[in-house]
């Protein structure tokens, strides 16, 4: 089962989980990014390390469409450049002085982050409709292992996950609707499960919240 | 970790213990720079250290120890530098105020270069050691003073709304002025002048017990003129501003100092920290520092 949604695309989070105004920390492969947003817009993905003395964004707070960092306050805006530096008011920062950002976008519901600079998808029409969220879970498992279940007709949604050709997977319920699984590797014994749905009334959509739980349940003590 | 085989880190005066928190007849078990060790205080108080060998812990040989400024320090080391002088914990009529120990997992550099830092009060230490609106750091002058091979920073000036307990209850803010001095690689202080009295200085120090290179424990002492505050509040005081760094210490990434000169990228208000890294790698430490590729 590839990984991500097109080569180089890697899940990070629901989109419903930023709420515009927050930062988040996520991890790939244990590296650490943090995940923000402004007050609209899409969200931004950025190395979880602010270049002054190595403190992690992630716990930095949005102000005027930009990150601030918690330690020594300072300020960056969006594409990662430094806007202020409060230690020194009048100064205007050096250009260098950025954060190292990396590429993001919205798909079915679902932030994915692009590591290594990969080329921008072209995405079906179908990818924003309709798609709401139902969990993330984290699983103490390898990636692969989670992929493995999914694939197998008796797992827990009782459908088996097929690629849908952008690397996300689909799985069709009996009743019409449908989910979308996409997997992110957290470490090596580790992963995270991101899942949203279309055609899921809010009934259905905590029934399957509630399945996603029972899939770690399994998946960690097998 | 296995004990480290770095120099520099095992001739220092390591902190075991805080004065009392061995009761007679107890012993602490602990590590330092990645040695068990164990502190006895035998009946009559009298303290000894010894390590602890192999995977059974087996007690084996004693250790130098020392106490002074309220803090019992051990050595693995033949020569250890000598501990500082600060005068300000034998004059008549001072407090002192030993604030005990907090953990913190992180290298001993990043809790001493915290330590020296202003620029932060105003984010970290909101509305008690800086305001938002005043977050500029006025310069200062720094050297590493030949004579104690330490650094030293001076003439530095923050305003603040409330720098310590007596300061909060007079209601209003100061610009206070601050010296601060590096005694040692694993211990720093800081002279903050007395609300209302010029020519007289808080001394607050911290001494630092690096259990491996990323896990310590932070050992604060004081020597203060505060006539109006009970020791509760000045040790509150003190133990909420230090975790509150504590929230910031234990997020740095990497944990390790790094000397490569582009890793990190200070400002004018760093000159402290500037002065303490160029220092420290003089010294040849690696203990605490990433290493670099061979």
């Amino acid at each position: 089962m590839e990984m991500g949604l097109a080569k180089g695309w890697v899940p990070v989070a629901l989109d419903a989980q930023i709420a515009p105004g927050s930062s988040h920390p996520v991890v790939i492969n244990d590296m650490g990014l943090a995940v923000w947003r402004g007050s609209s817009g899409g969200a931004q993905v950025w190395e979880d390390r602010c270049p002054h003395r190595g403190m992690r964004l992630s716990f930095g707070f949005v102000r005027d469409e930009g990150l601030v960092c918690l330690y020594h306050g300072w300020e960056f805006s969006q594409g990662g450049k430094c806007r202020k530096i409060p230690a020194h008011p009048e100064l205007d920062p050096p250009k260098t002085i950025c954060t190292r950002t990396f590429g993001s976008l919205s798909y079915r519901g679902i932030v994915f982050a692009s590591l290594d600079k990969a080329a921008t998808p072209d995405l079906p029409a179908d990818s924003q409709e309709e798609w709401l969220p139902v969990r993330s879970v984290f699983v103490a498992v390898p990636m692969d292992r989670v992929a493995t279940y999914l694939g197998a007709k008796d797992n827990v949604f009782g459908a088996v996950a097929t690629a849908d050709g952008l690397g996300c997977h689909r799985l069709a319920l009996a009743d019409g609707a449908q989910i979308t699984v996409a997997l992110q590797p957290v470490g090596a014994e580790k992963a995270a499960v991101h899942l949203t749905s279309r055609g899921a009334d809010a009934d259905l959509r905590r029934t399957l919240a509630r399945y996603a739980v029972r899939m770690r349940r399994i998946l960690e003590i097998s | 970790m296995s004990v480290t085989t770095d120099p520099v880190a095992l001739n220092q005066w390591i902190p075991c213990a805080w004065n009392g928190q061995i009761r007679p007849g107890a012993t602490r078990d602990t590590q330092i720079l990645g040695q068990p060790i164990r502190v006895t205080c035998a009946p009559d108080g009298a303290i000894s250290c010894n390590v602890l060998d192999g995977a059974a812990g087996a007690v084996g040989r004693a250790l130098p120890v020392t106490q002074k400024f309220e803090i019992i320090f051990a050595t693995l080391g033949s020569d250890p530098r000598p501990l500082p002088k600060i005068h300000e914990f034998d004059e008549p009529g001072r407090r002192i105020a030993n604030c005990g120990s907090v953990g913190v997992n992180t290298s001993p550099f990043r809790i001493v270069e915290n330590f020296l830092d202003m620029a932060h009060f105003c984010f970290v230490h909101t509305d008690i050691l800086g305001a938002v609106d005043q977050t500029e750091v006025l310069s200062y002058k720094c050297e590493v003073r030949p004579d104690a091979d330490e650094v030293w920073a001076t003439d530095c000036r923050f305003f603040q709304p409330a720098a310590s307990k007596s300061a909060a209850t007079n209601g209003k803010g100061q610009l206070t002025h601050y010296k601060y001095r590096v005694m040692s690689p694993f211990s720093v202080m800081l002279y903050k002048n007395v609300f209302g009295r010029e020519d007289l200085d808080d001394a607050i120090c911290v001494f630092i017990q690096p259990k491996t290179e990323t896990e310590c424990i932070a050992y604060m002492t004081m020597a203060l003129v505060d006539e109006g505050s009970t020791m509760t509040q000045i040790i509150d005081f003190q133990q909420s501003i230090f975790l509150q760094d504590r929230i910031i210490l234990e997020n740095q990434r990497p944990a390790l100092l790094s000397f490569a000169p582009n890793a990190e990228i200070p400002t004018k208000a760093d000159l402290s920290s500037i002065a303490f890294r160029r220092w420290l790698k003089a010294s040849g430490i690696t203990f605490g520092t990433v290493k670099e590729a061979a």
